[in-house]
């Protein structure tokens, strides 16, 4: 037990009985999040309401060294969230207003705790848009985003989490509670510590609220599917179009296997043959989208696609869209366990990265899927396998360890957008020069001198 | 879909998108109110010691088997399923209560003698719906025991009492077919006016309707508190007397989602051929009678009308157009959509009598939408839904009626029967 019972009650005084949870049964229930290898129960489970109540927990837990660690929806799949070292978890889900939306400065302030779909909902009611869009959007909330410095599809087009943040409200471990950056597109006012925070994983402080640049939602948008008998074409064809001007919201790449269990669901009919299929978004206005169809359908052709299908309809995008976020649910429920890896190379070494995988799949003889970004570089290979298979898991591990180091080789990066957590943090050393995780590691006793903030993520 | 119910927790992949649609979760934010925390609780490596916590049971009865979360779930489990059998396992452990096996062995099992019960306290004034029982201490008594919900009333004679076993189509209307109709408790005992217009409404159409009287309650209930083995003995009965029907219609959304999980249900009996064909011959009422509403159908005076979604409707049996297709198509209803048609009414069963607090809570937010929408009546296929809008629209003062869609269906060329009070 971290925390003492004159600190429970302290705790209980702080946010009200309302506002913790300590059943076994609940201390459970925060002991995992959306990865698959790790459980931990804390010791207790708190809701506050403010950045005031944020203040006054960490103040406590600065003083009686009581671990901390932040969470939202819980929806993280690199292990964030999870409170390796018990104490207490900070849950800032009940923290969930929007508190303004600018109209004329195109800002919105939000509360860590406000839920990326709830707030694109709001959005879309005064015509705004904010685009970075985590596959988890519909659950996972602002702060949990900005710890992990967050992105999805639309990256190609409008970048992530960390290209939108103006400001934020933040809680130091000893209980101060700050404003950095502010409200403005441009500001170098001193080293930019809202982007520093961004994607800390929690570890450094306590977000509270942020504030957040948003554009005018797109007047209208168009999907293209184009399939492939060569991956190297499909990478050709994406930089064709990169090269053309042309600048899609989404490029999204499906392999074989996942075309294969499409046609299937029959919602989508795909070539059987095809080793590839890319999907394109275009948004903007009716007439620029035509022209850029045009332009991506020839490029597409010229780069050796032999069927290309634009929606027909409204309704046939969202076949194209579901064919493709089913393509998920699908992996997962093909085996006990699929461990989802989240690596990006430049995005020229797409087609060298999937020959690469296709070979580490065939030394291990697994099922390895390849979905992901291929407008970004950021690539989701999924090794399907049990974890109660100790053998089978074991390859599964070596293949997963081989995929990230030929990121590395490749020049790119072991995470794009889940972040390190538990998850990487033994391969950090490889993908970051002993110097730099040096000076992480001060930074954090910085901000954290009693190291109480998420302990054990990122480094070992 | 009989048979092919997902119940292995071990297929959730954590994801958290049933946070999207849970509605508890929009109130508390509780993990283990959740699906993914019950599916992760159902498979914790400690579960024989958090057994012993009270706040487990707690767990797996706060949920409302909405089964909007089967809908948003990528990996395609029924966590309504899963909850189902962890409660079915805790009895196993825990025994059931003594108020619950009277409930359910004894009375809500044997349909005689539940109707002799009820009759029994129908006839105390007050219990039933008729002008010159006087309501006084008694409802107040048992709105006490239901933490304010406006209790409904026994409508005497029940269902089963107005109608013959068999309806036939009026003198001039040609016959088309032969179908059977399956009612429920809540029609049979509360709603009776409303589960003979559905009887009615298919005679109308031309179908020989046959009402076999020693149907018994769905199972759901008993099912919900963790009792399988009445559940299926209920499903046993109903299974028998509704086979050799092309069609069986159903108006309670509850009940028609249950008779469709029958052959999941009776898997590995005897019987478990005949409970799947049963499944996939029941019908919602608003499905089946789509296809036969004439253009000339139109309601007495013009009235403004909106539409709830019951869960066990639109999560469990997919059915939202149909219903919406009819109140647009009949002359002189000028629909109007509510927002959230599709949340959640907050009944949930004996939820609302569990958790009154988080259940007004999610009524109020439904009944705000239906009182937006400046309707005159809001329509629902769900007995077990009309009960809670009657009595959220009573709380807020509305004059807004609640109508099953047989009633509006029934309303063609007559003048509208507001049934306001139950």
């Amino acid at each position: 037990m971290k925390i003492s019972a004159d600190a429970l009650s302290e705790l209980k005084r702080i946010v009200g009985t309302e506002g913790i949870l300590t059943s076994q049964t609940d201390l459970a229930s925060y002991s995992y999040d959306g990865s698959c290898s790790w459980q931990s129960i804390p010791d207790a489970v708190v809701f506050p309401s403010s950045a005031e109540q944020i203040s006054s927990v960490m103040k406590l837990a600065y003083d009686n060294y009581i671990p901390v660690t932040m969470r939202g929806a819980g929806t993280c799949v690199s292990g964030g969230p999870i409170p390796v070292d018990g104490g207490i978890v900070l849950c800032t889900t009940r923290m969930n207003r929007i508190l303004e939306i600018n109209k004329e400065n195109f800002t919105v302030h939000v509360e860590a705790g406000v839920v990326l779909h709830d707030l694109n909902m709001e959005l879309a009611k005064h015509r705004l848009f904010f685009p970075p869009d985590p596959q988890s959007f519909l659950a996972a909330t602002i702060g949990g985003c900005v710890s992990e410095g967050a992105g999805g599809p639309y990256a190609v087009k409008y970048g992530v989490f960390k290209h939108y943040i103006l400001g934020m409200q933040v809680v130091l471990a000893h209980g101060t509670v700050l404003d950095l950056g502010g409200n403005t597109m441009k500001n170098v006012t001193g080293y930019d510590l809202p982007q520093l925070i961004c994607g800390s994983e929690g570890t450094l402080c306590a977000i509270a609220s942020v504030k957040l640049r948003l554009i005018p939602k797109p007047q209208a948008s168009h999907t293209i599917m184009a399939a492939f008998n060569e991956v190297t074409d499909a990478g050709r064809a994406v930089h064709l179009i990169r090269s053309s001007g042309v600048i899609p919201a989404k490029i999204e790449l499906v392999d074989n296997w996942l075309i294969q269990r499409i046609n299937e669901f029959g919602l989508v009919e795909i070539p059987a043959s095809a080793e590839a299929i890319l999907i394109f978004e275009l948004d903007g206005t009716a007439e620029s989208i035509a022209q850029e169809a045009e332009t991506v359908i020839r490029l597409c052709k010229q780069a050796g696609s032999e069927h290309i299908r634009p929606a027909k309809d409204a309704k046939d995008a969202e076949n194209l869209w579901t064919a493709r976020r089913a393509g998920f649910s699908t992996i997962y429920g093909a085996a006990p366990t699929a461990l989802g890896e989240d690596v990006v190379v430049p995005t020229d070494q797409i087609p060298t990265f999937i020959e690469k995988i296709k070979e580490i799949r065939k030394r291990h003889d697994l099922t390895i899927v390849i979905i992901g970004h291929a407008g970004d570089g950021n690539l989701h290979p999924s090794v399907l396998t049990d974890k109660n298979n100790a053998e089978h898991y074991s390859r599964a591990q070596k293949a997963v360890q081989e995929i990230f180091q030929t990121a590395i080789d490749l020049g790119g990066a072991i995470s794009g957008e889940h972040g390190i957590g538990l998850e990487k943090k033994q391969f950090l050393s490889r993908a970051m020069q002993p110097e730099a995780i040096n000076l992480l590691r001060q930074i954090k006793q910085v901000f954290d001198p009693r190291g109480i903030l998420n302990p054990g993520k990122i480094w070992e | 879909m009989a048979g092919l119910i997902k119940d292995d927790p071990t297929q959730c992949m954590k994801c958290g998108f049933c946070m999207s649609a849970c509605p508890i979760y929009k109130l508390d934010h509780i993990e283990s109110h959740v699906a993914r925390g019950r599916n992760i609780l159902v498979q914790h490596p400690d579960k024989n010691n958090l057994l012993k916590e009270k706040i487990f049971e707690e767990a797996l009865y706060f949920c409302l088997l909405c089964g909007k979360c089967e809908a948003v779930c990528p990996a395609g489990i029924s966590s309504s399923a899963i909850t189902l059998n962890a409660r079915r396992d805790l009895v196993g452990i825990k025994g059931q209560t003594l108020m619950k096996r009277l409930i359910f062995r004894v009375i809500v099992k044997n349909r005689n003698f539940m109707a002799l019960l009820a009759r029994t306290v129908a006839a105390i004034p007050g219990f039933s719906s008729r002008k010159d029982a006087a309501a006084r201490h008694f409802p107040d008594f048992v709105s006490g025991i239901l933490h304010g919900m406006k209790a409904p009333r026994f409508r005497v004679p029940f269902l089963s009492r107005r109608v013959d076993e068999w309806s036939l189509p009026p003198a001039g209307v040609p016959v088309k077919g032969k179908v059977a109709v399956f009612a429920g408790c809540l029609f049979e005992f509360f709603l009776a006016d409303a589960g003979k217009k559905i009887i009615s409404a298919l005679a109308e159409s031309g179908y020989e309707v046959f009402f076999p009287k020693q149907q018994t309650c769905c199972g759901l209930p008993a099912c919900a508190s963790g009792d399988f083995e009445t559940a299926k003995e209920m499903a046993v009965r109903n299974v028998t007397l509704l086979a050799g029907y092309d069609h069986v219609i159903v108006g309670c959304a509850s009940c028609g989602s249950t008779l469709k999980q029958y052959g999941h249900w009776l898997k590995g009996k005897p019987i478990s051929e005949e409970a799947a064909s049963l499944g996939s011959r029941v019908k919602d009422f608003s499905v089946f009678i789509r296809d036969h509403l004439t253009s000339k159908d139109e309601v007495a005076e013009k009235i403004k009308v909106t539409y709830h979604d019951p869960c066990h409707l639109k999560w469990k049996q997919g059915v939202s157009a149909e219903p919406r297709e009819i109140l647009r198509e009949l002359q002189g209803v000028e629909y109007v959509e509510m927002e959230g048609a599709d949340n959640c009414c907050g009944l949930g069963g004996s939820f609302g009598i569990m958790h009154p607090d988080e259940s007004r809570a999610i009524q109020s937010k439904k009944i705000e939408s239906v009182i937006k929408t400046g309707a005159d009546v809001v329509v629902t296929s769900c007995p077990g839904c009309m009960i809670q809008l009657m009595d959220g629209l009573t709380r807020y003062g509305s004059p807004i009626s609640v109508m099953h869609l047989s009633d509006i269906v029934q309303t063609r060329g007559k003048t509208i029967t507001h049934i306001q009070d139950f």
